[in-house]
């Protein structure tokens, strides 16, 4: 079972698994690509030595799309995760590795997953477990290798959402060394479990729903009837620029990684050729050999979004319907306290059915996802029931800075 | 006979004590020992912004005239070479720092078209010559050292003019305390005539290497007109003696600038630019103005003097032991007139007061005529030391009356028709006897001394 | 505009990336579907509306001028056999 690039030994602390888009000091970091085989980088990533900190070892890293390009974790340079509940299926992605690794575990253990398009959500629903992604700038990105800058966050993923809340908790702490983290107190996000849900407001986009396959939509039916009987009211949402959000983001996700992604070019660190040419011809040699396809292809999609005569119509524009999409969101929390619905609109296809799929068709799957990334807002999916014995996961999501929210509601579901 | 046209885009090393997005130093001797994963651009770093780098370069678009920006953003800009750990700069393309202002050279308005901010890359050297090393070196010490780029409309019309405006410039922002001598600057200009193209000249590192650059270019475009050939477009360097055509061409739109997400957008009101503008040092012209009131200088005099700052606090310091008005006008005149003539400028030399203000008081005391003094400086300004000592060393000290009178009366001796001639009363011929016995003396005979002891003698 | 195998090949130059006859087909046919779907934004009004490039209000963000830690030279050199002599060797550049 690959879920692991590089495993440490570790005797004893509290396991962690950790998305290898995530630097360790000391410990290989590829972040799924060839192009970084074998580098070690020389310092910890901000979450990670607070992790360690709060008494956390790395057990291993986790295989993941290479550089978080992907929706099934199958773009990985060292080896495709299956899923514990179906080996012939996905373990979603990008972050799959983490999620896989966490559902199969024999015993409690703890994953940093990554998410950009909704890389911890995806892969949490696919596998069955909790994947918490915080408020964007909440938990540092300092030492995240970064597929696209103002988009990519890191976030628990565990089997509880209370084992969610607590990492959470260790992790969210402002870090001067990236520009994009909020000076916030650290907050111990554990007392927002065990609460009732009494009166909260929660809102379902109809769009969302409409987007979803039956089977899953029941599903996601079902567990909302359980939070009204828990007490909160269930409010019916339009999320009306659900559709743009896809493409605005997926835009903005190439622009922002195609610059991202100029550094890997064969010097200093990750895959060398021999220096027997000129600069051009050597860095195209390594960049040819060590990216996957997939990232090439997001590579030119995105240089070329960015290019002077087409970034008005694609990259400016992108950013515009990001402003119309954030709005939509603000909207709808004048009204709900949180927002509910499914997290992908299927079960974990096999790897047959993601064969047949074009890229696009690919793309065309994180749509339920893609809004709340675009907006920076907390989301968690959570494990809400199974739909040919494959788990469904519900995606719980509020405004900026109330993960407690999410984390109640998620918690009140997972104690009914 | 067509317009010249020249424009300049400067880039100044700022004089911070760490990098423009990391706590590096800014300089080390031993090559990748000032580095760290932000400058680097090692997988998962990020960029914060030095905060005083910020403050000068907003320092200097005040002292420019320029207009400052309410709201600024970094860009990346994106394009391959070895010296660029990340394969992009950060760097100002649609919102800098500042916009608009303007410098006046003898004169002239020249106008500022922008200020910004940008990181250094690294530094690439050859095992070889380039020519034949098969691959190069690169040292990442210099790599996100703070830049400053100031960008001219093509408003020179001479490369005199050219020089005159560096000259302030790095005044400016030495006054300024941005910018000191031990890091330098680089020079990219654009140069066209008429209706013609223009063509970019890059990287040039000095005043100097600007000047002939430029003339450089402008002959060899009047000859390409002259002969009937077309200027093309395009971008070349200097290579000392003559500007070549580079040998990568980067077009606008392979750069694909967005805007970079790791860095928040500054917004900067009127109440912080007031407080950067309280915190400024004295710039050049208000250093004039007070050297006019307190030293009773004459504006030529000052202009002169805060021309160069190092040659302006030389000045103020000379003048705090000696008459002001006599240092002014010989700083401001043959001390310039000896370091033009050795195409020096003063920080170039180690002169200090120490060895400056004893020739003004030869000067004053008579012990020296202003020929031998002048003689003096030709030699400190080359190679300071004592100017007592090296004014005895040379024979340059005033005669004495005793030695005075001997060689009078060797040269009257020696000129027997001429002194007769005074002596019947030809008054005119006195004049070539002063001369001889000046000529004689070596320049350490005073004219108005030898007149009187000429006179005395013959009468 | 038109999207064809010299745009791609114009932009796999720009990328530094080198694409085989097969792959140029394939991903000329790529930029072709996803363009075309990414193209749909056109139809939606954002005249007045200005571009969001961070989710969140963040605003002059920096670090007082203090000078910290550098990685040794054997640090910073750690992760490349592409060195000589303290420098990174790098291709030539003509």
């Amino acid at each position: 079972m690959t879920y692991l690039i590089t495993k440490v030994k570790v005797r004893e602390g509290i396991p962690l698994v950790v998305k290898d888009s995530i630097c360790t000091k000391g410990i290989q970091t590829t972040a799924g690509s060839k192009i970084l085989r074998g580098f070690i980088p020389t310092y910890d990533a901000t979450a990670v030595k607070l992790a360690k900190k709060a008494g956390c070892k790395v057990v291993g890293k986790a295989t993941q799309d290479e550089f978080g390009f992907g929706t099934f974790s199958t773009n990985c340079a060292f080896g495709v995760p299956k899923n514990p509940h179906d080996l012939s299926r996905s373990c979603g992605g990008s972050s799959g590795g983490v999620a896989g690794y966490v559902a199969a575990s024999k015993s409690k253990v703890f994953g940093l997953g990554e998410s950009t398009g909704g890389s911890i959500s995806c892969p949490a629903s696919f596998c069955g477990v909790v994947g918490l992604t915080p408020t964007y700038g909440l938990v540092s990105r300092y030492g995240l290798i970064d597929y696209a800058s103002s988009l990519d966050r890191i976030g628990p993923i565990t089997r509880t959402v209370k084992d969610a809340a607590w990492l959470l908790s260790k992790i969210a702490h402002y870090d001067r060394r990236d520009s994009t983290s909020i000076k916030k107190s650290a907050e111990d996000y554990t007392i927002y479990c065990g609460k009732s849900i009494k009166g909260l407001r929660i809102g379902i986009p109809k769009e969302y729903m409409r987007l979803a396959s039956k089977s899953v939509r029941d599903e996601i039916t079902k567990a909302t009837k359980t939070l009204e009987t828990l007490g909160a009211k269930i409010i019916p949402i339009s999320l009306k620029y659900t559709d743009a959000a896809l493409p605005a983001y997926y835009i903005i996700a190439f622009s922002e990684a195609s610059t991202n992604l100029a550094k890997f070019c064969g010097m200093r660190y990750g895959l060398h050729e021999k220096l027997s040419s000129n600069f051009n011809t050597y860095f195209s040699k390594v960049r040819s050999e060590g990216f996957g396809e997939e990232a090439k292809r997001r590579i030119l999609l995105g240089t070329f979004a960015r290019m002077a005569g087409f970034q008005d119509q694609y990259y400016i524009k992108a950013l515009k319907i990001r402003t119309l999409v954030i709005k939509d969101f603000q909207k709808v929390f004048k009204k709900v306290d949180v927002i509910a619905a499914p997290t992908m609109p299927i079960i974990a296809p096999t790897f047959s059915e993601i064969a047949e799929l074009t890229p696009l068709d690919h793309y065309k799957m994180d749509v339920l996802t893609v809004p709340v990334s675009l907006a920076g807002l907390p989301h968690i999916s959570i494990p809400v029931g199974s739909v040919e014995n494959m788990p469904v996961g519900l995606h719980l999501i509020s405004n900026y800075l109330e993960e407690g929210k999410i984390i109640q509601v998620g918690d009140a579901f997972e104690q009914s | 006979m067509s317009k010249v046209k020249i424009g300049l885009e400067i880039h100044m090393p700022l004089n911070t004590k760490s990098k423009l997005f990391c706590p590096c130093k800014t300089k080390s001797k031993s090559p990748n020992t000032a580095t760290c994963e932000v400058c680097l651009g090692m997988p998962g770093s990020k960029p914060v912004l030095n905060k005083k780098a910020l403050e000068f370069a907003v320092m200097l678009s005040l002292a420019l005239s320029c207009k400052v920006s309410k709201e600024s953003r970094f860009d990346r800009k994106t394009y391959f070479y070895p010296d660029l750990p990340k394969n992009y700069q950060i760097t100002q393309y649609n919102s800098p720092i500042s916009e608009n202002g303007q410098v006046l050279v003898q004169g002239k308005i020249i106008r500022i078209r922008r200020v910004q901010l940008e990181e250094d890359p690294g530094s690439i050297t050859y095992p070889y010559h380039i020519d034949i090393s098969k691959y190069s070196l690169i040292d990442y010490n210099r790599s996100g050292v703070p830049l400053c780029e100031i960008v001219t409309d093509p408003d020179f019309s001479s490369s005199k003019e050219v020089k005159q405006f560096l000259k302030q410039i790095i005044s400016i922002a030495k006054h300024l305390k941005i910018y000191t001598s031990d890091k330098s600057f680089r020079v990219d200009t654009n140069v066209s005539i008429g209706r013609n193209p223009r063509v970019e000249i890059k990287n040039i590192g000095s005043i100097k290497d600007v000047v002939s650059a430029i003339e450089c270019e402008v002959f060899r475009q009047q000859q390409e007109i002259e002969n009937g050939q077309k200027i093309k477009q395009e971008t070349r360097r200097f290579s000392g003696s003559s500007t070549m055509l580079m040998r990568e061409k980067e077009t606008e739109e392979d750069y694909g600038y967005i805007i970079d997400p790791d860095l928040p957008t500054l917004f900067i009101n009127t109440i912080q630019i007031r407080k950067i503008q309280k915190s400024m040092p004295e710039l050049p012209d208000q250093r004039m103005q007070r050297m006019m009131k307190q030293y009773k200088l004459n504006k030529s005099q000052a202009q002169a003097i805060v021309s160069e700052k190092e040659l302006a606090d030389f000045y103020e310091r000379v003048a705090k032991d000696i008459d002001s008005k006599l240092a002014a006008s010989w700083i401001s005149t043959q001390l310039l007139k000896v370091l033009n003539y050795n195409n020096l400028s003063f920080s170039e030399t180690h002169l200090e007061a120490q060895h400056f203000t004893p020739v003004l008081n030869m000067i004053q005391k008579g012990k020296i005529s202003d020929r031998a003094a002048e003689l003096l400086l030709r030699a400190l300004v080359l190679k300071p030391q004592n100017s007592n000592k090296l004014a005895v060393k040379l024979k340059l000290l005033t005669l004495t009356d005793q030695e005075l009178s001997k060689l009078t009366k060797s040269v009257l001796m020696k000129h027997e028709k001429q002194t007769n001639q005074y002596k019947l009363g030809d008054s005119k011929i006195l004049a070539f006897l002063i001369g001889r016995v000046i000529k004689s003396s070596k320049g350490r005979a005073d004219a108005k001394k030898v007149r009187q002891e000429i006179v005395k003698y013959l009468a | 505009m038109k999207i064809d195998k010299l745009l791609v090949k114009k932009v796999a130059a720009i990328a530094r990336i080198n694409l085989s006859e097969q792959e140029l087909i394939r991903f000329t046919q790529d930029f072709k579907n996803i363009l075309k779907d990414f193209s749909e934004l056109r139809k939606i009004d954002t005249d007045s509306v200005e571009p969001t490039f961070c989710p969140i209000d963040l605003k002059n963000i920096y670090r007082q001028d203090s000078v910290g830690k550098c990685l040794t030279k054997q640090k910073a050199l750690s992760n490349t056999k592409h060195k000589e002599k303290g420098f990174f060797k790098g291709p030539k550049t003509i």
